[in-house]
This record gives C-alpha cells, sequence and structure tokens, in this order.
C-alpha cells in the first residue's frame, strides 16, 4: 500500500499517540511508584545570606524546582529520594528526603565546575561523565559584555575557539571551531533548544542565553552527523524555575568610536600632484595633467576642481577662447556635462589643505541596550519571559542596527509523565548595513578619494570625482548619506514545541517540531549622483522580499538506568528538516522626487520596472542513537552512531553513516589516587569519530541544468530592433558523483582539578577532512556556467588546547581568578586531486590566495621581492642570469622561485599564511567586596595580512590618493626603501600579488574592561534583590604591528562560504569601534 | 501497557521516517534539466542564447563586459595603432597597457574576460548541437539547426585563433575541458563551416538575424586568407560577390552604421543590437545592445559614456587626399590634420579628405550625428594622452534616439544599431588581396575601386543646412595603369591602404597586420611618429616585439584554471 502523503499520517498517528496516552489512567503509572511528599526548605550560602536560583534536582527524575528570591523552594518528591541542590561557584550537596519536614541547607563555595550539567545536543550530561572534547560558557560569563550577537561572547572564551566578526552594526561573525576543514562552508552548526541553524545569530538575544557548550571533536558531534564537521555550538535558552520568580532589568547605554590614529596616513593634495609629476617626469621627461598643469618642475593646485581653471567671478573659456562655463551657469542638479548637455558646471573648489575622508564619514556613534526578563513558575509549570531593544549606531555615518526581540520559554506539567512545552522567539530587527570589504563599496572609496575633492560644492551639494583627472573614486560622505534609508528589515520566528511523555522509569519518548522561519523586506533606492563621473541618468528603486522557512521534527527516547555500578543513560531519534526558500525582487525607474523616502514604492515610478525570483529547497532525514556507559563513575564510555541522507545528494550517495566512540578514565577515583587530597579530580579522555559536512548550495548538485533568461541569453532572430527571442543557457553543471566531506576526529584530552581552586584541562586533536567539496574552477573552455561541486582532496588539521583556571577562595573580601586559554591549529592540504585553487580577488589581484598540496588552505600566493634595483650595475648583474621584463634602476627585483632564468608567473610562489601559530584568550577578574574587575583580552600570533589596500595607495593601477609611504619611494639618492620609483613607465608585475602586500597580522586585544559595584544587599531592602553598576570598555586597547585600520580583518564576505578562501585579505574592512559603556543590572 | 506504547512509538517513528525519505528528491528549483529541452521552440532557445553570446555580455557573475566587444574594439584596434584607449586615463588602466605593448597573461584582466566571452559562446554553440539532435524537430530542420550552431561554434574558435593563436577546440563531446592547445585547429573550424554550408539555406527569410550559407562563404574564405590559402579561399568569396541577388555594397557608405538601414544587402552577417526590448538588470536597461561595446562611446551627451576608443592622430591622417582623390601613402602622416589639441587657435582643415573619415571620426567642427557640432577636446576626458578625436561608427543618430539605451543606469551610448561582424566590402577587399597575390592586378584595382566609388558617391558628411559638405571632401578610383598598381609590392600596399580606410575602427586591423607578417615593422614605427604627438602616454610605451605580440598571451587564470594535478595543459604563447 501507498499512501501517496504518509507523512501527514505519521503525523497524525503521533496526536493520535498522545491523545491516547491522555486517555490512560494516571493510576496506571502512580500505583507502581512509592508515597510522594511534600518537601519544603531554604538555601542559604557561607554568608548565611539567601541563596536565589539554587536549582534542586529529585534524582533520578527530571523533576525539578529552584529557590526563590529568599532562597525559599517547595516540591515534591518520592518518599526516599535524593534531592541534589546545585548552583555554579557552589559544591554539590545531596540530601535524602524521607519526611515532610522543612529542610535548611547551605552551600559550600567551591571553584569545581565538575557537577555542572552541560547540554549536548539531544540529551545533557554532568561534566564528570562527558569523554568528548566539550567546553561550556554560562550565560552570566557570555553577557557580561553587551553584544549583538551570542557568538560574539565566545571571543577568547574557549580553547580551540576563534572568534572574529564585522565592524559593521548587526554584522556578521566568524566562528572557527579547531582550524579550517575545507575551503567551503566553515561554520559550526547551532542548535538552539533542539532546533539547529546555521550562519547568523543577530536575530537572538544574547541576554535570554542560559548556557552555550561548543562541541569540538567528532566524539561529541557527530550525533550531529552530516553538519557537524566543522563543530556545533548547542545554545540553551533561559528557563523558568518552580517557586522562584525574578525579574531583571538591564540597560546598557554606549558610545563607539575609532582609535583616529590608525587611519591610513595618505598624501595631501599638494603631495599627490607632485607625486603625479615626478612619475611622469620619471616616465617620460614630460608632464601632462589636466588638473595640475604642464609645468615639469612644478604641480600647481587648481582653484577649481569642477572645471578646472575655473576662477571665481571669471568666465573659464576654452584653448579657442569660447567660454564654456562662468559662475551664473552653475546649476545643482542635473547631469554635469557642459558639452553636448544643458552647458552647465556644478562648480567645486578644490580643498587644497585635503579633505580628511576618514574624519568625514567615521564619527562617534551611540548604542542603547535594554532587557528586561521575568521567569517564574509552580510544579505545574514554569515559563521565562525575555524582551529586548537593542539600538546601535555604525561608526560609519548612517548606518545602523536595531533589534526588538521577545521569548518566551515554557513548559508545562500535564501529568506527572506528561509535559508540554514550548520555546519561542519572535526578532525584529531593521537596519542600514555597508557592504564589508568590497572592494569597489564605500570603504574601497576612502582609501581612493583624494583630498582635493571637498566633500560639498559652493553651493553646498554633494561634490564628487566629476573630473575624471583625479580619479574615479566616490564621494563615500555622499553614497552613505545617500543610502541612508536603504534599509533591510528581517523579521525572524524561531522555536519549537515539544511534548514529553514518561514511559516508565527513566524511559522517556519526547517530540519536538521546530520553526525557524525569517522574512527579509529590503528597499534601496538609487538617486541621480551629479558630482560623479559616469553619474546615474535616471534615479531607481528596488524592493526585495525572501523567506526561508525550516521545519524540523525530532523524535527520541530515551533511558537511563543505574544498575549498582554500572550506569547506562542511552538514546535513539530521527530527524526530519526541510528548507523551503523563495526571493522576489521588483525595481522602477524615474521617481519624482530624489529625496522624498515617503515616495519609495514600486509603484510610484514613472519608468521602466522588471521583476525576477529565484527559489531552493533541500530536506534532510536522520536516524540516530547514543550509549553512555560508566563503571563506577571510574571508566566511561560512549558509543554514536548517525545515518543521515540528504537532498543535495544524488540518490546513489546520498546516505552518510557517522559513527564515534569515546573513552574515560577517571583516574582520581583510582584508591592509588585516593590519599592524594589536593588532587579533586582527574580525568583522561580519548575519542574518534566521524562527522561531515554537506554545505554546498540547495540544487541536487548531481544535476546540470538549464535555465530561461530573457537577460544574458536572448537575442534578436528577426533582426527587430527591440524584441528578443528568450534563450536557454546552461546555468550550473552537474556531478552526478558528488557525496559529503568526512571528517574524522581523533581526541585526547587530560582534565585536572586541584584544591577545589585550579582547573587544567589538555586537548591533543588530529583531524581530517576527506573528499572536500569544492567548486573548482572549470578552464573557460566549458563555458561559463556554475561550476559543479567535486570531491577534491583531504585537509587535516592538527592542534593543541590548554586551559588553565585559578579562583582564590572566594569567602575573602578579596577574591580574584584568571583563566587563561591557549590554542593552535596546524593546517595542511594533504591531498588535492584537482588542481590548485584559488581565493580572494580585487580588480586584477585575482589570485591573493592559493589552496594547493601539502600547504595551509588559502595560503598567499605571489611573487617574492628581494629588493629594489639601486643602480644600472646591479639591474645588469641580475640581467646576467635572470630576465625580467623592465628591470632599471627603483623598480623591484623578483626572485627567480623555480631558478629557470626568467621572471614569469611560474615564480609565484607561498608568501604568507593567513593562519596564525597560535591563538590565546586570557580571563581576569579581581574583586574587593562589592567592586569587581574584570579584563577579557585575546590575540593571535604568527599569521599574515595581505593588505589589499595598498593596491590602492601605493600603485598607480587605479586614479585616486596615495598612501605618505610613497613619499619614501626609491630615488637615486634614497635607495634605503622598499618603495620602487614613481614612474609612469610602468612594470606591469610591479602591482601584482607580491610579499609587498604581506604584512604581520598579529595582535593582542583588550576585549573588554569593566568594573562593576555590586549593591549591598542590605541597601535593597525588600523590593530589590541584586543590583550592580557598571562601567565598562570594549576594544580599548590593541597592539600590532599592522598597518591597516584593524588587523581583524578576517572574511570579505560571511555568507558566500568561498569567503574562506580569502581569510586575511584587508581590502578596507570596515573597523570594530571601541565602545565604552555605562549599565545598570537589576533584579527584583 | 508499557509495551505496547514502546512497540507504537516505534513503530510510528519508522513509518514518519520512511515517508520523510521521499522528501529527499529535491529538483532544481526555477530551472530545467537538459532532457527536457526537446521542442523546436526549447532548441531555438538554446540556438538564440549561442547568438546571444556574441556580444560578450553574461551578466556580471561571468565577465565583466569591459574588453568582451564583438567588434574587437581593444584587440583589433586598440593593439594596432588606430585607436587609443581614451576615456579617463586610470578608467580601465589595465587597456593603457594594450597600447603599450605591456601585455601579460596576468595584468590585463580583459584578456581573460575576452576568453571566457568567446568560450561561452562555444560551449552555448555545443549545448545547442546536442540539444538539436536529440530533439523532436524534423529532419530537415535538425540539418540547418546544427549548420547555425556549427556555424557560430566555427565564428568564436575563429575569433579565439585570431587572438591567441595556440587555442584548443572544444566540441559538443568534449567532458573534460583541460584540453591543450598545441593542436592546430583550423580544419576544425573549417569542418563546420563546411557542414554549415552544406546545410544552411541561402535565405533565412525573414529572420534576418540568423546566420546563412552566404555568411559560411564569407566566414569560411576569411578562414582561409587567414591562412594564406588562396586557392581555397577563392571560390568562397567569388560565390558570395557574384550572389548579386543577395549580396552588394550599400548605396551609401553610412549606410552600415545606422539602425534604419541595416541588414541590407552590405550586411552578410551582423550582431543584432537591440535596446528598449524589456530586459534590464539592477541598474541597466536593454541588455542585448552590444554591451560588449559599452566603454567604446563617447563621454558627452547624449551617450555619457566612458569614451574609451579614440581614433589615433595615425589614423586620422590617413585619410587625407592628394589632389586626385587617392591617399598619400608615404607623406600622410607627417603633418596632422588641423584639430583643436595642437591647432591653436582651431581652424578647420581646408585640404581634401575622404568622406568616409567622417563616417569614421568624430572631430571638432563637423556634425556629429544630428547633436550639432562635435565638441572636440571639450568632450574629451584625456585628450593630452589620447588626442582629441571620438570614434563614431558605432552610435546611433539623433532620429534613431529612440533605439538608443534609454533607462539605462550610468551609461546611454548603447543603442540598437547592428555590429557588422562580417560586411561585403571586407569580402571585396580580401578578394582584392588574393587577386595581388595571384598577380592579376586588373581585378585588384577593379575591386579596390568598387568600394572608393561607393565611397564617392554615397553620400557624404553634411553640416547643419543639409547642403554643405562639413569638410573638403575628394575620393577617386584608380585610374586605369596607376602606379599603384603596378608591382605587387604596390598593389599589396594599395588594398591594404584601402582596407585600413575603408574598415577603420571596425575591429579588423590589429588581425590584418599580424596576417600580412608586416606587424612589428609598421607598429613600430607608428609608436615612433605618434609618440611625438602623445608622449604622456607613448613615451611610456614598449615596442611591438616580434615573433611574441603577434598574438595575445594566454590569460593565467586559464592556465591555471587548466592544471591536472600541477602541470597545466595549455601552454602559454612565445615570450610572455
Amino acid at each position: 500500500m501507498k499512501i501517496k502523503n504518509l507523512r501527514l499520517l505519521g503525523m497524525f498517528k503521533l496526536i493520535a499517540l498522545g491523545l491516547l496516552l491522555q486517555c490512560c489512567p494516571a493510576e496506571l503509572f502512580a500505583d507502581q511508584g512509592p508515597e510522594e511528599i511534600t518537601v519544603s526548605g531554604s538555601v542559604i550560602d557561607e554568608n548565611n545570606d539567601p541563596l536565589p536560583g539554587v536549582s534542586i534536582l529529585v534524582k533520578g527524575t527530571t523533576r525539578g524546582t529552584a529557590t526563590d528570591a529568599n532562597g525559599k523552594f517547595t516540591l515534591t518528591a518520592e518518599k526516599g529520594s535524593t534531592l541534589a541542590f546545585s548552583f555554579v561557584g557552589y559544591d554539590l550537596h545531596e540530601v535524602t528526603v524521607n519526611d515532610a519536614s522543612p529542610i535548611s541547607i547551605s552551600l559550600v563555595p567551591n571553584a569545581s565546575t565538575l557537577n555542572e550539567v552541560v547540554v549536548t545536543g539531544y540529551s545533557s550530561q554532568s561534566k564528570r561523565s562527558i569523554t568528548g572534547a566539550v567546553s561550556s560558557v554560562s550565560g552570566k560569563e557570555l553577557t557580561e559584555v553587551p553584544q549583538v550577537s551570542v557568538d560574539r561572547a565566545l571571543q577568547g572564551k574557549v580553547s580551540g575557539v576563534y572568534v572574529s566578526s564585522e565592524g559593521v552594526p548587526g554584522g556578521n561573525t566568524m566562528v572557527r571551531i579547531r582550524g579550517f576543514g575545507t575551503t567551503n562552508n566553515n561554520d559550526p552548526l547551532y542548535v538552539i533548544d533542539g532546533i539547529p541553524t546555521k550562519g547568523n545569530l543577530t536575530s537572538l538575544s544574547p541576554s535570554d542565553i542560559e548556557s552555550i557548550t561548543v562541541l569540538k571533536d567528532a566524539s561529541a558531534a557527530s550525533i550531529y552527523g552530516s553538519r557537524a564537521a566543522n563543530g556545533v555550538i548547542v545554545v540553551t535558552t533561559k528557563k523558568g524555575s518552580a517557586g522562584a520568580s525574578a525579574l531583571n532589568v538591564t540597560i546598557n547605554r554606549g558610545v563607539q568610536s575609532l582609535n583616529k590614529s590608525r587611519y591610513p596616513d595618505l598624501m595631501t593634495p599638494q603631495q599627490l600632484a607632485d607625486a603625479h609629476r615626478i612619475r611622469q617626469v620619471n616616465g617620460t621627461g614630460t608632464f601632462a595633467h589636466n588638473a595640475y598643469g604642464n609645468d615639469p618642475n612644478n604641480a600647481v593646485l587648481p582653484d577649481f576642481i569642477n572645471p578646472i581653471g575655473f576662477q571665481q567671478g571669471n568666465d573659464i573659456v576654452d584653448l579657442q577662447g569660447k567660454v564654456i562655463a562662468n559662475v551664473n551657469q552653475y546649476d545643482d542638479n542635473d547631469d554635469n556635462d557642459p558639452v553636448g548637455g544643458d552647458g552647465v558646471y556644478q562648480l567645486m573648489r578644490a580643498n587644497k589643505e585635503g579633505t580628511d575622508w576618514f574624519n568625514e564619514t567615521f564619527h562617534q556613534a551611540n548604542f542603547t541596550n535594554v532587557n528586561v526578563n521575568y521567569s517564574g513558575g509552580s510544579e505545574k509549570g514554569t515559563y521565562y519571559i525575555g524582551t529586548e531593544y537593542f539600538d546601535q549606531e555604525g561608526v560609519a555615518i548612517h548606518t545602523n542596527f536595531k533589534r526588538y526581540s521577545a521569548r518566551i520559554n515554557s513548559v508545562g506539567h500535564a501529568k506527572d509523565w506528561l509535559h508540554i512545552g514550548q520555546n519561542l522567539n519572535v526578532t525584529y530587527t531593521e537596519g542600514v548595513g555597508l557592504q564589508n570589504q568590497y572592494e569597489n563599496g564605500v570603504l574601497a572609496q576612502l582609501y581612493r578619494i583624494p583630498g582635493i575633492i571637498p566633500v560639498y560644492d559652493v553651493a553646498g551639494n554633494f561634490a564628487g570625482n566629476q573630473q575624471v583627472a583625479i580619479g574615479d573614486a566616490r564621494n563615500p560622505v555622499a553614497e552613505l548619506t545617500r543610502a541612508a534609508e536603504n534599509k533591510s528589515r528581517i523579521f525572524r520566528t524561531f522555536g519549537n514545541a515539544f511534548l514529553e511523555v514518561d514511559l516508565a522509569k527513566g524511559l522517556r519518548a519526547k517530540s519536538l517540531i521546530g520553526i525557524d522561519y525569517t522574512s527579509n523586506n529590503s528597499t534601496s533606492f538609487t538617486p541621480f549622483n551629479p558630482g560623479d563621473y559616469q553619474s546615474t541618468q535616471t534615479n531607481s528603486f528596488t524592493e526585495f522580499n525572501s523567506f526561508n522557512s525550516a521545519v524540523i521534527w525530532t523524535n527520541t527516547l530515551s533511558y537511563g538506568r543505574d544498575i549498582g555500578k554500572h550506569t547506562f543513560e542511552a538514546f535513539i531519534g530521527t530527524e526530519y528538516i526541510n528548507n523551503v526558500y523563495r526571493q522576489s525582487a521588483g525595481s522602477r525607474q524615474n521617481y519624482i522626487s530624489d529625496v522624498n523616502v515617503n515616495e519609495r514604492y514600486l509603484s510610484t515610478g514613472i519608468g521602466a520596472q522588471t521583476n525576477n525570483g529565484i527559489g531552493a529547497q533541500n530536506s534532510l532525514m536522520s536516524y540516530f542513537g547514543k550509549i553512555d556507559y560508566s563503571l563506577s563513575d571510574k571508566y566511561l564510555a560512549s558509543f554514536t552512531l548517525r545515518r543521515d541522507g540528504s537532498s543535495r545528494f544524488p540518490e546513489d550517495n546520498r546516505w552518510g553513516v557517522f559513527p564515534a566512540a569515546s573513552v574515560g578514565w577517571v583516574i582520581s577515583e583510582e584508591s592509588f589516587l585516593e590519599s592524594v587530597s589536593a588532587l579533586n579530580s582527574l580525568k583522561f579522555r580519548a575519542g574518534w569519530g566521524q562527522v561531515g559536512n554537506q554545505d554546498i548550495p540547495d540544487p541536487n548538485a548531481a544535476n546540470t541544468f538549464f535555465s530561461a533568461d530573457v537577460n544574458y541569453a536572448s537575442y534578436s532572430l528577426d533582426g527587430v530592433n527591440n524584441v528578443v527571442t528568450p534563450g536557454f543557457d546552461k546555468t550550473k553543471r552537474g556531478n552526478p558523483n558528488v557525496t559529503w566531506e568526512t571528517t574524522e576526529t581523533l581526541n585526547v584530552g587530560l582534565d585536572a582539578e586541584l584544591l577545589n581552586r585550579l582547573s587544567f584541562s589538555f586537548e591533543w586533536y588530529k583531524k581530517q577532512t576527506k573528499d572536500m567539496l569544492v567548486d573548482i574552477v572549470q578552464p573557460a573552455a566549458g563555458g561559463a556556467a556554475a561550476n559543479a561541486f567535486l570531491n577534491v582532496g583531504d585537509v587535516e588539521n592538527k592542534g593543541i588546547e590548554l586551559g588553565l583556571d585559578y579562583s582564590s577562595d572566594p569567602s575573602k573580601d578579596f577574591r580574584y581568578s584568571i583563566g587563561v586559554n591557549f590554542s593552535t591549529y596546524k593546517n595542511k592540504v594533504i591531498k588535492l586531486n584537482s588542481a590548485p585553487f584559488y581565493g580572494a580577488r580585487a580588480f586584477d589581484l585575482q589570485q591573493m590566495t592559493i589552496t594547493r598540496e601539502g600547504e595551509a588552505i588559502s595560503s598567499f600566493y605571489g611573487f617574492v621581492i628581494d629588493g629594489i634595483f639601486n643602480s644600472q650595475d646591479e639591474v645588469d648583474s641580475y640581467l646576467e642570469n635572470v630576465s625580467q621584463d623592465g628591470a632599471r634602476p627603483g623598480t623591484f627585483r623578483f626572485r627567480d622561485v623555480n631558478n629557470d632564468k626568467v621572471i614569469n608567473d611560474l615564480d609565484r610562489t607561498i608568501i604568507g599564511s593567513p593562519h596564525p601559530d597560535f591563538m590565546y584568550g586570557i580571563n581576569i577578574s579581581l574583586a574587593y567586596k562589592n567592586f569587581e574587575l574584570t579584563l577579557t583580552g585575546t590575540g593571535v600570533q604568527g599569521n599574515e595580512i595581505f593588505n589589499a589596500t595598498r593596491y590602492f595607495t601605493d600603485f598607480w593601477k587605479m586614479d585616486g590618493n596615495r598612501s605618505t609611504r610613497l613619499l619614501n619611494a626609491w630615488t637615486p639618492e634614497n635607495t634605503n626603501t622598499n618603495v620602487p620609483q614613481l614612474n609612469s613607465n610602468t612594470i606591469v608585475r610591479e602591482s601584482q600579488e607580491s610579499t609587498y602586500y604581506i604584512e604581520d597580522g598579529s595582535f593582542m586585544r583588550v576585549r573588554n574592561v569593566q568594573l562593576t559595584y555590586n549593591f549591598p544587599k542590605v541597601w535593597l531592602g525588600k523590593a530589590l534583590s541584586s543590583a550592580k553598576v557598571y562601567v565598562q570598555g570594549q576594544n580599548v586597547f590593541t597592539a600590532t604591528n599592522y598597518s591597516g585600520l584593524d588587523p581583524e580583518v578576517n572574511l570579505q564576505n560571511f555568507t558566500d562560504p568561498k569567503g574562506n578562501r580569502g581569510l586575511g585579505v584587508d581590502r578596507g574592512a570596515y573597523p570594530i569601534p571601541r565602545t565604552i559603556t555605562v549599565g545598570l543590572t537589576a533584579s527584583f | 501497557m508499557k509495551k505496547y506504547i514502546i512497540v507504537f512509538t516505534l513503530a510510528t517513528s519508522l513509518i514518519i521516517a520512511e515517508s520523510c525519505e521521499d522528501q529527499l528528491n529535491v529538483l532544481p528549483q526555477g530551472a530545467v534539466a537538459f532532457e527536457g529541452l526537446t521542442s523546436e521552440d526549447a532548441v531555438t532557445g538554446l540556438i538564440v542564447s549561442a547568438y546571444s553570446a556574441i556580444d560578450g555580455w553574461f551578466g556580471w557573475g561571468v565577465a565583466t563586459p569591459w574588453g568582451t566587444g564583438v567588434s574587437n574594439w581593444i584587440w583589433g584596434d586598440i593593439a594596432s595603432g588606430d585607436a587609443a584607449k581614451g576615456g579617463g586615463f586610470g578608467d580601465q588602466g589595465e587597456i593603457n597597457l594594450v597600447e603599450q605593448y605591456k601585455w601579460s597573461g596576468s595584468g590585463i584582466p580583459h584578456i581573460n574576460d575576452k576568453w571566457i566571452a568567446l568560450y561561452e559562446g562555444v560551449a552555448r554553440s555545443n549545448d545547442a548541437i546536442n540539444g538539436i539532435r536529440g530533439s523532436e524537430v524534423t529532419a530537415d530542420k535538425k540539418l540547418s539547426f546544427e549548420g547555425e550552431a556549427r556555424f557560430l561554434r566555427a565564428y568564436f574558435h575563429f575569433e579565439a585563433k585570431k587572438i591567441w593563436g595556440r587555442v584548443a577546440f572544444v566540441d559538443e563531446k568534449t567532458l573534460d575541458y583541460r584540453l591543450p592547445n598545441d593542436e592546430d585547429i583550423w580544419p576544425k573550424i573549417e569542418a563546420d563551416l563546411e557542414y554549415a554550408i552544406e546545410n544552411l539555406p541561402v535565405d533565412q527569410a525573414t529572420q534576418k538575424g540568423r546566420a546563412t550559407k552566404g555568411a559560411a562563404q564569407a566566414l569560411l574564405g576569411k578562414v582561409h586568407m587567414f591562412q594564406k590559402d588562396y586557392a581555397a579561399a577563392k571560390p568562397l568569396l567569388d560565390a558570395v560577390i557574384s550572389n548579386t541577388a543577395k549580396y552588394g555594397l550599400a548605396p551609401n557608405y553610412e549606410d552600415n552604421f545606422r539602425i534604419s538601414t541595416e541588414n541590407q544587402k552590405e550586411a552578410i552577417f551582423s550582431y543584432q543590437s537591440t535596446a528598449n526590448d524589456g530586459t534590464r538588470d539592477a541598474d541597466h536597461a536593454s541588455l542585448n545592445a552590444n554591451w560588449g561595446d559599452i566603454l567604446a562611446h563617447p563621454s558627452f551627451a547624449p551617450y555619457n559614456s566612458p569614451g574609451l576608443h579614440q581614433p589615433s592622430f595615425n589614423l586620422v591622417n590617413a585619410f587625407k587626399t592628394g589632389a586626385d582623390g587617392l591617399p598619400l601613402f608615404d607623406t600622410y602622416n607627417n603633418t596632422d590634420i588641423n584639430n583643436d589639441l595642437t591647432t591653436v587657435p582651431f581652424t578647420e582643415y581646408t585640404g581634401t579628405l575622404d568622406p568616409r573619415l567622417d563616417f569614421t571620426v568624430g572631430r571638432r567642427g563637423i556634425p556629429f550625428l544630428g547633436f550639432g557640432d562635435h565638441p572636440g577636446v571639450n568632450g574629451i576626458h584625456d585628450e593630452g594622452f589620447y588626442g582629441p578625436y571620438t570614434n563614431r561608427k558605432n552610435n546611433f543618430n539623433k532620429t534613431e534616439m529612440d533605439l538608443g539605451q534609454n533607462g539605462a543606469g550610468w551609461v546611454a551610448g548603447p543603442s540598437a544599431l547592428n555590429y557588422n561582424i562580417i560586411r561585403f566590402a571586407d569580402i571585396v577587399l580580401l578578394r582584392a588581396e588574393l587577386a595581388v597575390e595571384e598577380g592579376d592586378f586588373a581585378t585588384a584595382r577593379e575591386l579596390v575601386n568598387k568600394v572608393r566609388s561607393r565611397a564617392k558617391t554615397g553620400k557624404v558628411v553634411m553640416e547643419e543646412d543639409g547642403v554643405t559638405p562639413a569638410a573638403n571632401y575628394l575620393v577617386n578610383e584608380y585610374p586605369a595603369g596607376h602606379d599603384a598598381f603596378s608591382t605587387q609590392e604596390k598593389a599589396r600596399r594599395t588594398v591594404y591602404f584601402e582596407r585600413r580606410l575603408e574598415l577603420a575602427m571596425e575591429g579588423h586591423r590589429f588581425f590584418d597586420l599580424v596576417r600580412w607578417g608586416v606587424a612589428e615593422q609598421y607598429i613600430n614605427k607608428y609608436i615612433t611618429e605618434e609618440r611625438l604627438r602623445r608622449p604622456s602616454q607613448l613615451n611610456n610605451a614598449n615596442f611591438f616585439e616580434g615573433g611574441k605580440n603577434e598574438y595575445f598571451p594566454i590569460p593565467l587564470l586559464q592556465i591555471d584554471a587548466s592544471k591536472i594535478q600541477e602541470t597545466p595543459t595549455l601552454t602559454q604563447n612565445p615570450g610572455y
């Protein structure tokens, strides 16, 4: 029998199951257990103050509660059961209850984290019993610093996790766990309350986060199978506690700014004019420049840059004496072509002192963040309500980001054995962004636009690059101002609903349906841009709408049992995920007003219109299971198996199996170590496993397909002048043999805790990716269709991670703690079945990075410069052995890398690496009584940056401003320099990828310094349970030798997986601002 | 009870799971598989897409259109000395390197774009061939359709062969595109064209954009001329020339460059440009308006283009005529005709000129296509580098403005004006060349005169009054027994010179110079002379290096993409 929609049937059956269970008399279960009693009591800390928020769990069940603001609790438990009291920073306390008399507990402070329960995906485990490479961070630690997204808060907190973000408000964040497994998508999988998602977390309010767990190795992550190769970040949001209602309010206000001393040193107008002159004179012996005159000894700045030669009050005449402009002909809003058009000019007075474009573009920007959350509950259920308002201006004018978010998490215990719950997050974000690192974008113009161009013309309109002799860079202030209303509006609903049924003691079934729905509306208006060379001939407006919906359905059955010394925890499950994406866009030309934002709708334009739309779909089906076993809490073992089927692969290669196993030995439990009282714990772990990466674009990668395309594949077969027949052309090539990447990890770890104060962890890992998926650039001889994804190579990452944390006695007036983490990864392509392939490009720097066998992914690639020829003798003696085009004194001496006696493209080699030797994070906290000072620093060491902005400022391929580095250019007198002679007789190779662009990218950055004052409880009275104020600085200090704006350049494109191939290339990145924040947190 | 619940739960999950597995067959969205393209419309769509590739424009993600133009304005004109880069100095600054003979496989991205554009044309032709063979169309149509596709495939390969010399031939069976370029691909180009001649109709009825038998004969004739295989070329060129019912010279020289008179008898095969055809991307309209030439229109209104592709002093001077209305072979470049860069104050040139000059070049004082007098240097960005002239042939005139690229983004130069890939005058002059090589100077003179006679009798550029010639035009045929056809050497020079004038700024010159074997000698003389007029640009030029600069370098990106392991299959041209 084949029922058409079995999925629906399946859903129906599950509902039926639910109904059936509802109908079962509760007595059926109740009569099997012992008597229940109600237990109440209170918990106090070492100072005898009530301790709110202590979680209390009835051992062996999921039943629990937490203490309220007065440290009190009530719950029901079976007679004879054990209650476990846990609170971060305190020893676990266990009490057996036999009657209903109130109990009073006093918790003892402890730096040990061994008893923390860590959510590891479909299940949770105590830290003590974990055998994989797993790190967890509490929400408290993460929200110390107000951040746009929670992944940024991981910076410096976890060894082996490198986090770096875009400076643009609401920008993306790059998280890399243990290096780079592929040149494709390296983003970890995020699992938020059981719902997997990839990418941008800016729609999730960090204040709602309870904890984050990072699953670093395959033995921990393989439960997520084909998406876990880059590691998994499990995010758990806050839940309410029975009996403990709490209201928390946090307000942060801050200002952000840039460190002006890092702005690049660019030439003054006179210096630039002189550089033009010197260059031409050196090259041709003559000087001719439309703006700077023809005197080979003296470049003269014009009074007006548009029209050049204009003098106030006078007509401007051409060489033939014809009057071509006078001040009365000034016109501010039309095309500014004096000839053939309307014969009028926009008058732009030269700024001879030089416009400081960086200063004009970046400003001090405000930042506000308010969040209010309320949680509580009873034995019948708990709830958490979180709301947030986040408002950040960008340091680049007119950029901004706003977020409004609300979350409701709740669980209802309908029956003892039946739990229904949901987690729901609704977020609206709105902002004006800026394309980061785009070589033709606004930020690139900052490097290129000469200072002689004023921001405004004589009438106060935006000036520009109309005079092409001065270069074609655009006015960045004008561009940003004109784009100020080009907003992107994103609405995201993210959440799940679940049903849990306790089938028998220790046996629980759970069914969860999740949704991740994002809709995006963005509008963009292109106004007239008079003042610009090649100005827009007509204004236009584009509106874009898209939605992405992911539906997830997970079913698990878990079982846990202690039999004597043996403890088992196991579960099996299935998961189905379906993604649908659709987008549509329309545009229209000719709007009556260039400035009226209320007119910006598609129907309001009167000119040509277009529309277009695309979409994508994919689905994933999985079966999985896990068993954790422990013998006497001493010998631990864990086995995982997952089988995934993905729609992205052809039917024959669709299914992958991902196994993992790990073992642990808690040495400190052995009798021979029992006498070492200083040693709280010592655990050795080893794990092996396989995980996959299936992150390639959505259409089934096997298929070659064609699309109708009226724009780029149509033709007029009839020879008619305004009608075309649409054609079909190949848009994508397929690969019928494609399958996923598989990453195999070996991990060995050692965890130790001493003196209740000091914890230490060490990991060694080896991670091998096989069948790396790459859309290898095919020779153009095959046509321009999108390249097929091929499984081309193997990549290895090896590294170590160290973590060390020490805390002083928390009961003292003066307390301190220090945490240090350190990690390395060594990345190497060990096999490549294809040609080496390239990454990042900007203009004709097209091969800045290469991925090839035996080297790290995306290594910098180019020529090696061995200095500059200082004399003709040096040139002659070099040319005796090696032929180098254009060699003359003052030019680069290129290295003949392959010793073939000629400098050509074969002499390109690896010239640097974006991968650091090591990375580190330092977290320090000092506290005296109610004052607390915390500091977080991070750093990377030994990586290089390809400073591609030098292409704009140090060479003459693009007309525009130049770096003051060129003032130190080679001359016969100035030979001690690395800057070649200014000479218009260009050596083509001079500006190509070379060691000239490579800089040391190491840096150490103080991410956060914070001084907090906790109000003493006696001041707070009854209404408040706690309150603190703090002042905080983010990114206050950076130590680096990098000459660019910001050494943290990371990626050009965070959403295109190929961005990884351009790691560490700086085309003018949006810098990360320094932020000073004042904040207040109060709990009621 | 519990047992039942467990069993039931497991069974449910499995049923759910099994049903979900069906959902894993997700097909590409918004696209069709090749197997679906079998109807006549679908196959026509594949052929259309191959024709569409001629203009070198496939959207921003593939190759920028800056250097991909069908007219070869960079590779045929700027590289030959007929044109300067033009426009603003820094605008597409890499094209300066073409003009300065600083050619490299990596420093000039336009070289790679051109390669991509031509091979995309090849790929689309191959898709069409495979589509046609598996389609439901009638056997007759299959032959004619495949004839078209193979004609186009030959055309794209021929273009690549002209530019790079060593190129690979990609056929419809190729699966691995890492092909070596060590093979002589002429025979394969010829085989395609022979197939096309065999199967294409003489006339495509109303579908003037489609290739015909005559187009294939003309192209194959040209292919043989490039190989100096005169015996093979002769019957093909003769077949075209003798088909007087279909082919001939247009009455006026300018008819070749007007939208209203395109697709006439002289147009053997043209790129069919369209405007205001409903196509648009985010910022631009009329995407079939010959986008590969988008930079090569003047920068003044109404074109508002970057203004690249400016005629050189040398080219303009070549249009001088003597009192006899014939070219000044040896002395034309000794002085410049009046121009508003170096003639101060400016006065109009009064010497005699071939009237084709002012259909080819925009210069100060001469009416420019109905928009008043040409503005001279006031309409030019960097005249010190590139001189005072602009290109004229590829621009719409005032009466054709509604077929210009209305509603464009930042340029308005492109229009519905076709580009003539092969026009009758080209074939006539090739036949004249062939006659010279055969020693048949009488035929050569007759054919050259045919072209000159049209220049003489056709319309010339008039002042705004419509009755006064805009300059002192004088052009004549070569009288019988003229010295210009007295020896083979002189006859060659005469035919070559005529070819330069007649086809100027149409992208043929560089390939002719190389084909004739005179590139090094001619171009180096040109640089030496032109340098005196434009020192800022040409004092920085290298000289043409024989044995190297005849062909452009294979793009480095393509060599790198052709690697099998670390070994490239494409070999770089000598000298790079």
